[in-house]
């Protein structure tokens, strides 16, 4: 492929053993039309200076390594052709997550949101003798573009309740879990809505909708997390006139 | 040093890792299980699968015909006693992975629905659209965190195995964020570690595909099995080398050459098939090796398709209707619209072979247990001896869910309660780690790892590509010779403890010399062609039983190239006969065999 | 040993909603409800005494005023109209219908409320 020249990429630097602070570093990189930013970070580490870190892996938009913020918007690495950015880019590590080094953030927290929010299925005791469940494309349509999300954090990286309050279970986390709730092969439901329902749970979401904007699979967690609201406010209420209605069954339920 | 205890310690986060936790976790709920990985497991290549997994299903299909298909697919070479448990387990694995929410593609009733394959005579590819891998990966992924007892170890970089007299138990590996080195004990070790697609230029893998735990085992004289067959998927975008599903054919795309020439029915796959109506093994739905050494046989004679990047083909999937695409191979058109510029929709896609899969690995045996007593291997990184010479599309889905359920309850067999291990021992050697890895920052030299691992790359794709000579792979042995000596210069640049890649670059690029010696010595040594090893030298043109229907086990020597032996090959109701595929393929069914049932 | 990290956290400032088109526009979005206070307030002058309403709609800054609250008001049902299909769960194919269907039910009540207004 001819090359259409040389751009420069202006990346954000951290070395938590030298430095109090990120710095930007200027790199000159060849590029052409099918050049993606990943491609440009790798140039640099294999020729220009191999302690520059990043993660990345599949190269194809589907491990989610490699979200990156170029000129301010979340997006992966690996997806963001160059040929976009002809004066030059500038790169920082995913904004609202601790940066660890260089362009590596730490996702412990959005780990930790998933598995709290209970991303598998639940109170259905069949068993591989029994055969697989059915399941109509219509009711596999009902959550399966939720089921896209590959787990990348560029949604975390766009939401700006999350940057001002990391304890929100955030939009990625709050997609699988709805996920979930939506399958038919699940009971879990009420269990995960009171999970959604507390105090870091949906109500964190003021509908920005940049989430969605940025995802690269198109999951739209912004519409999960709106979904989820309606839903957890109609479980909310009929638990609320459950425990009108039967003192005994709920003690200790609502809060 | 800190020292973390488990029961189990599982090395590799993929399909067969998670499935290998989430089994013992079942049978043995007592147990502490540590999953070590050194990327996210959500990131591990199982996500990148496309097509589908197989599993006998329908009606008219059988557990004999997918043997058949298997066994004559690996040109023979398989065990054919563990390829009759991995057919028959196939669909209990299958149903289990739609329960804990697989979103399997359905038929309109609500039932699965499964599509055309290569190699494979009936239909049995269970699939998700175009990214059957990525649901299997997330379904798995998303089921481990129902156990509190599988305590994952995220970006952890095993360095080591830990041995006992003789006995596994438990792993060195750096806390790429802290920079610290850990000893995880535990009386049983599953590796699965995926392949080694990253040691050719050309590969359709991650960056992560590395081949560090087949080194590593082979490091502590575990053989390394079958190494010599690498697959080469005859479909990958060029350039990148990303993978083009083997679904777009099996769906019914065609592959045409610059004449637009469907060349295929030239090698022994045709007559052809009308487009959009693929007939299992005819044609576009031949096995891998033939398809990419049909590729070879075009390009040596002009017929293929110069770009910028390399020679190509085209795989047509216009005929198909946009709905059809849209639902079934959606992610094929998202990418060759993002990496190629075109819609497959109305433009061909410009295809060639790439590195894929490697058949051989580890060597264990049908518990997936290795020389090592409680070192037990599964998925891509182990040669259980399912895939022979050749692995059918589908397969290695399915390998990664029987096999990984298999090392999950034969590990939480091995490991019991409370193993005492020799503390004095261990920590030697986790102190013997720690000075090696100290050791390599203090290197001097002037290599760096990126060319190192770029030569090594080339020179593996020249020598033991689709087609190789004697001369071909000497070159390629040389190489790699000069190369393991040029890596001990390599300076690291980055000091720092907190994920320091440069180091692991380096560590990646190192083992992966072993491995890839480990191909070129086993396959200079097989003196013959079958399946994915195809020679062209004189005397080595044609498949030779007498000599070499037998597994090649490449032993690590310290002091130079691996020691080749050879171990017996296990045939229980198919004695070797010629692969044949399209009308000759048919009128030779139903295939010959001892005994029957 | 003590840990060589050191995580570096970036402050979130008071005007980050600058940073890009999505959040200006969202800020705007949310703006309208100053527009909706405003009218509530008019309406509540309104039933509290007739005459002040109809002088203070006369004032050429409160006609000005209106428009922008007009402006307001049909920005939001349009982010209105967007959003919520998608709050709901449907099919991917229905969620345009529904924001056309929504629309048309906001212009025909509208037509019908000036209408009856007229007669």
């Amino acid at each position: 492929m001819t090359e259409n020249g040389k751009m420069t990429l202006r990346i954000q630097r951290y070395n938590p053993e030298k430095d109090d602070e990120p710095h930007y570093e200027a790199y000159e990189i060849p590029w052409n039309a099918q050049t993606t930013l990943l491609d440009g970070l790798k140039y640099i580490k294999d020729n220009q200076d191999p302690d520059l870190s990043f993660r990345s892996s599949c190269r194809m938009a589907v491990c989610g390594s490699c979200g990156v913020m170029i000129n301010g918007v979340p997006k992966l690495a690996c997806k963001a052709f160059l040929r976009a950015y002809p004066l030059g880019a500038s790169i920082e590590p995913m904004a609202n997550f601790p940066v660890e080094k260089d362009l590596v953030v730490d996702l412990t927290d959005f780990l930790e949101y998933i598995q709290a929010l209970k991303p598998y299925i639940l109170g259905n005791a069949r068993k591989p003798e029994d055969g697989p469940n059915r399941q109509t494309p219509e009711e596999l349509a009902r959550y399966y573009k939720f089921s896209l999300c590959i787990n990348c954090g560029l949604c975390y990286a766009a939401c700006p309740q999350f940057a001002m309050n990391a304890a929100f279970a955030g939009p990625g986390a709050v997609t699988l879990a709805h996920r979930y709730n939506l399958d038919s092969r699940d009971q879990g439901r009420s269990e995960r809505l009171k999970l959604l329902n507390s105090k870091h749970g949906v109500w964190g979401c003021t509908f920005v909708g940049y989430c969605s904007e940025v995802c690269p699979t198109r999951v739209d967690p912004a519409a999960a997390l709106q979904q989820c609201k309606a839903q957890s406010a109609l479980h909310f209420a009929a638990s609320v006139l459950d425990c009108a209605k039967n003192k005994e069954a709920c003690h200790g339920e609502q809060t | 040093m800190q020292i973390i205890n488990a029961d189990i310690v599982i090395v590799g986060a993929g399909g067969a890792g998670i499935r290998a936790a989430i089994e013992a976790a079942e049978v043995r709920p007592d147990f502490n299980i540590a999953l070590i990985s050194k990327v996210y497991p959500m990131r591990s290549h199982t996500v990148a699968a496309e097509g589908g997994a197989a599993a006998v299903w329908q009606e008219a299909d059988s557990f004999d015909l997918h043997f058949h298909d298997t066994v004559s697919g690996g040109d023979w070479l398989c065990e054919q006693d563990v390829v009759d448990y991995f057919v028959q387990n196939c669909p209990r694995e299958m149903i289990q992975l739609e329960q804990w929410g697989c979103p399997w593609s359905r038929n309109p009733d609500g039932s699965i629905g499964v599509r055309r394959f290569g190699g494979m005579t009936a239909a049995r590819t269970w699939f998700a659209a175009d990214r059957s891998g990525f649901h299997i990966m997330h379904t798995l992924f998303q089921t481990c965190l129902k156990y509190p007892q599988i305590r994952r170890l995220d970006e952890y970089f095993v360095l080591d195995l830990l041995e006992d007299n003789g006995r596994a138990a438990g792993v060195t590996a750096l806390d790429m964020m802290e920079g610290e080195i850990v000893q995880v004990r535990a009386g049983a070790v599953i590796f699965a570690t995926g392949g080694a697609g990253r040691l050719y230029r050309y590969n359709t893998n991650a960056g992560i595909v590395t081949g560090e735990g087949m080194a590593i085992a082979y490091r502590h004289g575990v053989p390394l099995r079958d190494m010599e067959f690498v697959q080469h998927h005859p479909t990958g975008l060029p350039g990148s080398g990303l993978l083009i599903t083997e679904a777009s054919r099996g769906e019914g795309g065609i592959l045409v050459n610059k004449d637009g020439y469907r060349y295929l029915q030239d090698y022994g796959l045709g007559p052809e098939t009308p487009p959009g109506k693929p007939e299992n093994k005819f044609m576009e739905l031949g096995p891998r090796d033939k398809i990419s050494q049909a590729f070879w046989h075009e390009q040596r004679a002009g017929r293929t398709i110069s770009t910028p990047h390399g020679e190509v083909v085209y795989l047509d999937i216009r005929h198909l209707s946009r709905e059809k695409i849209l639902e079934r191979l959606p992610l094929i058109r998202e990418l060759t619209m993002e990496f190629m510029g075109l819609d497959p929709i109305h433009t061909p896609i410009p295809v060639r072979p790439t590195a894929h899969y490697t058949m051989g690995g580890i060597a264990a045996d049908a518990q997936c247990e290795t020389a090592i007593k409680g070192l037990f291997a599964a998925g891509e990184c182990s040669s259980v001896g399912l895939h022979g010479a050749n692995r059918l599309g589908s397969n290695s889905l399915a390998e990664l869910l029987v096999f990984g359920r298999i090392a999950g309850q034969a590990a939480s067999e091995r490991a019991g309660k409370n193993i005492r291990f020799k503390d004095a021992a261990l920590n030697a050697q986790a102190k013997d780690v720690e000075d090696w890895f100290g050791g390599l920052f203090k290197r001097k030299g002037k290599e760096k790892w990126a060319a190192i691992r770029d030569e090594m790359g080339l020179s593996m794709e020249e020598g033991c590509g689709i087609y190789r000579t004697g001369e071909m792979m000497q070159a390629t042995i040389d190489k790699l010779a000069e190369l393991k000596e040029r890596v001990k210069r390599v300076k690291v640049a980055d000091s720092g403890a907190v994920f320091n890649t440069d180091v692991l670059n380096l560590i990646e690029v190192s083992q992966g010399l072993e491995v890839a010696e480990t191909i070129a010595h086993s396959a200079i040594q097989r003196r013959e062609s079958r399946g994915a090893h195809q020679r062209l030298d004189e005397g080595c043109t044609e498949r030779d039983d007498e000599n070499f229907l037998r597994h090649s086990l490449a032993y690590y020597n310290k002091d130079g190239a691996p020691r080749t032996e050879y171990g017996p090959v296990k045939i229980t109701r198919s004695e070797p006969a010629r692969r044949v595929y399209g009308a000759e393929g048919a009128s030779r069914k139903p295939n010959k065999e001892k005994g029957n049932d | 040993m003590a840990s060589k990290r050191k995580p570096y956290i970036r402050e979130t400032r008071a005007d980050w909603w600058k940073k890009n088109a999505h959040y200006r526009f969202y800020m705007l979005r949310e703006g309208t409800a100053v527009f909706t206070i405003w009218v509530s307030l008019l309406f509540f002058i309104l039933l509290v005494s007739p005459a002040s309403f109809t002088r203070l709609t006369g004032n050429p800054l409160v006609i000005v005023i209106n428009i922008a609250a007009l402006a307001a008001s049909i920005l939001h049902s349009k982010t209105w109209f967007e959003l919520t299909p998608r709050a709901l769960t449907l099919a991917a194919d229905k969620t345009a219908n529904l924001t056309r269907l929504l629309w048309g039910a906001a212009i025909g009540f509208t037509i019908l409320v000036l209408i009856l207004s007229f007669i």
